[in-house]
């Protein structure tokens, strides 16, 4: 199954990123990693992606914060948050900004696949990237 | 202004001194009639309506028995004094007489008025002051000690709830203070009989609805006769004000337990993530494992790599397992020779103020001449504190027969040392017999089931052990023994 799809994943924990990436690619996505929410924005990855999948809980910016700037900016990027720390207010505030799936650490890889599964259709919908 | 001159209370007295003028004046034409009728010299009937006029300022004001000694002297030399049926006196004497009549008319008349405003000046200060009693709680008392006489005012005798018929005694008093505060107060009484100094003093009064009252007493001695002991003071019903600090207590403790409890809470929430990372990382890797192997053709060597990270997630959780244990474990243990008796008296010193809130009956039964025993003396204190606390918290619910705690030492039989904590509260179960010693295992609202788990575990780390049974004839011991083959 070739999607030919790029999916960014923004996590600061080293072996969550490695294992994530592994599971993208097995899943047959390209999958590239970023420790920091800056180092995603910086490079090409905001206009290549077709999803993102971040952590919540990050040391300088949070996932839901690097969400807002790339919708700021102009990005429609479909965005998945996981956490590890999961709560119902943070879910709440995360679905009403636009959030795909707001997902607790451990997931099971299905509801990650239909999560990528929505965001993929929403960015058909959502039309092209700027 | 004027309008208020005429209001209606002082017309109403206006027109009662003018009714006591009136009726004066009848008596005095009745009495001097009957006089003249009797045809008494001018002397006799001078004394005559001199008994009458002072008779009348008895309750009479001054000015109306001053009208009335006028009219006296103008009857009397009108119709007793030469020359007759005029007010004309030819005799000095006779006019000597009429003056000497009116001057001590007016002297007992204005003595008399005198005499009433002081009274009623003292008769206010007095309603002043009780009222000023009442209001504060305050009663004030007065103690002739040589004569053992007691004298209370009115708020004392209400703030010992007793009526003012009985005359106060000692003994009264004594049988009013609460059963425990007995025996220290007849000790302190005793003193203040022979001691010069001024007393301060707290206790609480029993009331025979079995209500509790905290008072203050506060007593000097005055200068008296010669010979005389005697002692005045007040008595403050401090019982709101306890309350109020009882609350005060009660909010700050809850506070710290809410406190301990979020403590608690924000710790699970940390373990529970700092477990969580590894684990969603293996599950991750673990379900690409899963995908390599299943794809055609299966490609072994993501596969491989996948299960050598699934290897290194799992040692990462142990190891933040590790980390927080050897946190948990971190409590410096010291080793030192101690008196397990002075331990027990310090926590007493710490549960005192809860045991009288509680009126609890405290019985100490330590022996004397026990061997030191090498233990970590805080972790000693932890779990004697522990064990107090909780015998405290069973009686509370305590109402039908008196809440005893007993702290008992000892050697037992097997030649270990051994502390005693016994209560007369409701006692265990079998079935809480066997779990009370799990971690998060609770009777208590509000406990978390840690205190006993971590007290037997500190037992066992000194060699000793904590056992839970059920006392006689009510209630639970806890007995916490200890080898004594360390001794010092």
């Amino acid at each position: 199954v070739a999607h030919e799809q790029v999916i960014s994943i923004v996590d600061d924990d080293a072996e969550m990123r490695e294992a994530l990436t592994a599971l993208l690619r097995s899943l047959g996505f390209t999958a590239i990693a970023f420790a920091r929410a800056q180092d995603f924005l910086q490079s090409t990855a905001p206009s290549t992606s077709s999803c993102l999948i971040s952590d919540m809980k990050m040391p300088s910016m949070s996932g839901i914060e690097l969400h807002r700037q790339l919708v700021g900016a102009g990005y429609m990027i479909p965005t998945i948050l996981i956490t590890a720390y999961p709560d119902d207010q943070t879910r709440a505030d995360a679905l009403k900004s636009g959030v795909i799936c707001y997902l607790p650490k451990p997931f099971a890889e299905e509801r990650l696949m239909a999560c990528i599964r929505t965001a993929l259709t929403r960015r058909i919908q959502g039309g092209t990237s700027p | 202004m004027k309008e208020r001159w005429f209001s209606v209370l002082s017309s109403r007295r206006i027109a009662g001194r003018v009714m006591q003028c009136a009726a004066g004046l009848v008596g005095l034409a009745v009495l001097t009639l009957i006089c003249y009728r009797a045809e008494l010299n001018l002397a006799t009937a001078g004394l005559v309506l001199m008994i009458l006029l002072i008779g009348l300022s008895l309750v009479d004001n001054f000015l109306v028995s001053a009208v009335l000694s006028v009219a006296a002297i103008a009857a009397l030399s009108f119709f007793f004094a030469r020359p007759l049926f005029s007010f004309w006196v030819d005799n000095t004497k006779d006019l000597l007489a009429l003056v000497t009549v009116l001057v001590v008319l007016l002297l007992v008349a204005g003595i008399r008025a005198n005499r009433r405003r002081v009274a009623e000046a003292l008769k206010r200060s007095e309603m002043y002051l009780a009222e000023a009693q009442r209001v504060s709680h305050t009663g004030s008392f007065g103690w002739n000690v040589r004569r053992g006489q007691l004298y209370w005012s009115e708020e004392t005798f209400r703030i010992f709830g007793l009526d003012r018929t009985v005359s106060p005694t000692l003994d009264l008093v004594l049988e009013r203070a609460h059963p425990d505060d007995r025996a220290p107060l007849a000790a302190l009484l005793e003193r203040v009989t022979r001691e010069d100094r001024r007393w301060d003093l707290e206790h609480r009064l029993m009331m025979p609805d079995g209500s509790i009252k905290h008072i203050r007493v506060v007593a000097q001695q005055i200068a008296g006769e010669v010979g005389e002991h005697e002692l005045v003071g007040a008595v403050m019903d401090i019982t709101a004000i306890r309350r109020a600090e009882e609350e005060r207590r009660q909010a700050q403790a809850d506070l710290s337990r809410a406190n301990r409890v979020m403590l608690v809470g924000e710790l699970t929430a940390s373990i529970a993530h700092e477990v969580n990372q590894p684990i969603a990382a293996a599950v991750t890797n673990a379900n690409a494992c899963i995908r390599w192997l299943g794809a055609q053709p299966p490609d072994l060597a993501e596969a491989l790599q996948a299960l050598g990270r699934i290897v290194r997630n799992g040692n990462q959780a142990v190891a933040v397992i590790n980390r927080i244990r050897g946190l948990l474990n971190k409590m410096p243990s010291q080793r030192d020779p101690i008196d397990v008796n002075e331990v027990i008296l310090e926590v007493i010193g710490l549960t005192q103020g809860d045991m009288q809130r509680h009126a609890i009956r405290l019985h100490q039964e330590l022996a004397a001449g026990l061997p030191l025993v090498i233990a970590d003396k805080v972790q000693m204190q932890q779990v004697i504190l522990n064990l107090v606390i909780n015998a405290v918290e069973a009686m509370h619910t305590v109402d039908d027969h008196p809440r005893d705690l007993v702290l008992h030492t000892g050697i037992d039989d097997g030649g270990q040392l051994c502390i005693e904590v016994r209560d007369s509260g409701p006692g265990l179960d079998e079935a809480a017999l066997d779990r009370i010693f799990e971690s998060f295992y609770t009777t208590k609202t509000g406990g978390i089931g840690m205190g006993l788990a971590i007290s037997r575990s500190i037992a066992e780390a000194h060699g000793g052990r904590l056992v839970a049974a059920p006392n006689t004839p009510r209630g639970a011991v806890f007995r916490f023994t200890l080898p004594l083959r360390a001794a010092a």
